[in-house]
């Protein structure tokens, strides 16, 4: 224990100066005192963000370099080629930063997956065969057919999966029938589906896992409901 | 608990408003006379959560509002980190709204507002350290103290604000502005402690001679020292240094819950250093005794519930809630705090565990516009005061202990070194 004659009062602490005065203590009293705190250390560096920070430079640096060049490289009828650059680096981003770095419930992160890569294959589509829309017509449906299995097999077996990652697997199902409704409805931009096979099978698998969340899971479903719901 | 509850009234606000700067998180510290053993700390905390479904939740997202959900998994126990309430990491921590840790003798629990208060997070952390003494081998009788040896009852879930709201009360929603405290922060987000202890009895001689409580005088001491500090506070000078003083009211209103359930005091006065300590202590002692009133505070209350009943209000997704609700907390309350003095008291610890335990600290977390707060406790004759600090003037401190030295009470202070070794 050490003295501050100036504030008058006694200081429990290592340092030779008053906590609130910053004059010099008295000389310490002998007598052994436990730490209260542990000691102040550094901050250890964290990782994740800069690793984050290096991820967002790689994508948006290889975007505008990419922009850049094809302008200035372009000929007269020569192709715009940084559009892919451009949804692969969206791409990328957003698989290192929910699945790489983000800790979230599984679901969520395959949902996010199945979304992103969504805009990616439709992107490159879009850009590279805009005569073709193989995007709606079979590569989004079967992806989500695919992701949609995984996601009935995982809630099936794992319960607490379906009610953690409740709102990513609805959001997933809905997915699943977006190319189908699309198609059904002759959206403008879409008409070009080339067949409705794949979008048909990934709605009948969506709308499948739906019925089986109210009537086999219907419990487990009306209370997640009911719980993100209540107002 | 029904596998999930609403956040209560008190409550809503902190997921909303929560950020680095303003985490919304108090701890308490029960020092015990011996070191701590983590691995008993962690069955004892095993066992005391079961009876505490309060506490075994985590918050999840609705599309409405935020909602406690019943958490499956096990908290664990945690190393101190020499950052003094550092946010939660939900997924560090099972998803748990608080951090139980340890560090040589001591147990720490470090709670976030929305779960409960400072009431409610000491009945938790009793139980917990009058556990870890039983696994220890102590035999102790709890007296009735320690609420984990009582059955659960449903009132300890219960929002208790719902009992008091009568719509029929004209609401009081004002807030009057407050002067601010800046100063320098503490980079990395450190908080600085500077916790005074004076003997109880030569406390409570000063407070008899200014016939006030503990609260009143401590208030006072500070209304004191900010008038003597004006630079901290620049811009807002000309407000008033206005004192939110949390007090529970569960006696008053006879429940036993365990989630948030106290009533705000708050004194206004124009910092003037002509005033005298004795005129001090008479202004904050009227104040506080007409802020205690029912009839003063009830309708503030009533506002706050009042607008969680609104159905247009009701019916806003929660992202377009938390971004108006943020507006509104950073316009009206966030302006209205100079300071936050917590004042808990006597923690009530069993005869038989008091000899295990040799001091018991409340810090009050520091938000972005009130940096310094102070909490309090009275454990083992002694008063504790632990101010937290996250700017790195301590002239509001140097002049509250000076004060208190200077009406003759020995001060012993303790820090956590607040600058770097």
């Amino acid at each position: 224990m050490k003295k501050c004659k100036y504030c008058d009062l006694l200081v429990k602490t290592d340092r030779a100066t008053c906590p609130l005065c910053l004059n010099p203590l008295s000389e310490d009293d002998g007598v052994q005192e436990e730490r209260g705190y542990p000691k102040r250390q550094s901050r250890p560096l964290d990782k994740k963000s800069l690793f984050y920070r290096a991820v967002v430079f790689f994508c948006l640096g290889s975007t505008a370099v990419s922009v850049l060049v094809n302008l200035l490289t372009r000929g007269e009828d020569g192709p715009f080629w940084f559009p892919f650059v451009a949804f692969g680096a969206f791409y990328a981003f957003m698989l290192f930063r929910t699945v790489v770095l983000k800790r979230s419930y599984v679901f969520r992160k395959l949902a996010v997956q199945l979304i992103s890569a969504s805009v990616l294959l439709w992107g490159v589509n879009h850009f590279a065969t805009p005569q073709i829309d193989w995007a709606m017509g079979y590569a989004i449906p079967m992806l989500a057919f695919a992701m949609n299995l995984v996601l009935l097999i995982l809630s099936l077996t794992a319960r607490h999966l379906y009610r953690e990652g409740f709102g990513a697997f609805f959001l997933s199902q809905l997915i699943g029938v977006v190319p189908f409704l699309l198609w059904m409805l002759g959206v403008d931009c879409f008409r070009a589906i080339p067949s409705f096979w794949a979008p048909l099978t990934s709605a009948c698998l969506s709308l499948l896992v739906l019925l089986e969340a109210f009537t086999i899971s219907g419990r487990t479903t009306k209370e997640e409901f009911k719980k993100r719901f209540h107002f | 608990m029904k596998g999930w509850s609403d956040l209560d009234n008190a409550a809503k606000i902190f997921p909303c408003t929560s950020n680095e700067e303003r985490r919304n998180l108090f701890g308490l510290y029960f020092y015990l006379t011996e070191p701590v053993d983590p691995a008993l700390l962690a069955e004892a905390l095993e066992n005391t959560i079961e009876r505490f479904k309060v506490f075994k939740v985590r918050l999840r997202t609705g599309i409405f509002w935020y909602y406690l959900e019943e958490n499956r998994r096990m908290p664990e126990v945690f190393p101190e980190s020499p950052y003094l309430l550092s946010p939660i990491e939900p997924y560090a921590n099972n998803g748990y709204l608080f951090r139980v840790s340890y560090f040589e003798n001591k147990i720490g629990l470090e709670v976030f507002h929305s779960l409960t208060d400072g009431y409610g997070a000491m009945q938790f952390l009793k139980a917990l350290v009058y556990t870890y003494l039983r696994l220890c081998g102590h035999e102790i009788d709890p007296e009735g103290l320690i609420r984990g040896e009582s059955e659960s009852v449903f009132e300890e879930y219960q929002d208790s604000f719902q009992k008091l709201y009568d719509a029929g009360v004209k609401v009081d929603t004002s807030e009057k502005r407050a002067c601010l405290i800046s100063g320098t922060r503490y980079e990395d987000g450190w908080l600085g402690v500077i916790c005074g202890s004076v003997p109880k009895d030569a406390f409570k001689k000063v407070i008899t001679e200014y016939d006030c409580s503990y609260t009143q005088f401590l208030t006072a001491a500070l209304t004191w020292s900010a008038a003597r500090v004006p630079h901290l506070f620049r811009k807002t000078k000309k407000y008033p240094f206005q004192v939110f003083i949390p007090v529970d009211i569960r006696k008053r209103f006879e429940t036993k819950t365990l989630r948030n359930f106290s009533m705000v005091v708050r004194t206004s006065i124009l910092p003037d250093p002509k005033v005298s300590f004795a005129d001090c202590v008479k202004l904050v002692k009227e104040q506080i005794t007409e802020a205690s009133k029912d009839e003063a505070f009830l309708p503030r209350v009533y506002g706050n519930i009042r607008s969680e009943k609104i159905f247009l209000l009701r019916i806003v997704p929660l992202f377009l809630k938390n971004i108006v609700m943020r507006a509104v907390y950073n316009r009206l309350s966030e302006r209205a705090n100079s300071f936050c003095l917590s004042n808990l008291g006597d923690p009530g610890i069993p005869t038989g565990m008091q000899k295990y335990i040799d001091r018991v600290i409340f810090s009050n977390g520091a938000t972005h516009s009130a940096p310094i707060n102070m909490g309090v406790t009275y454990y083992g004759g002694k008063v504790y005061m632990t101010m937290t600090s996250a700017i790195m003037e301590r002239d509001l401190q140097k002049q509250f202990f000076r004060l208190l030295t200077g009406l003759g009470l020995p001060v012993t202070l303790e820090t956590n070194d607040l600058e770097t070794e």
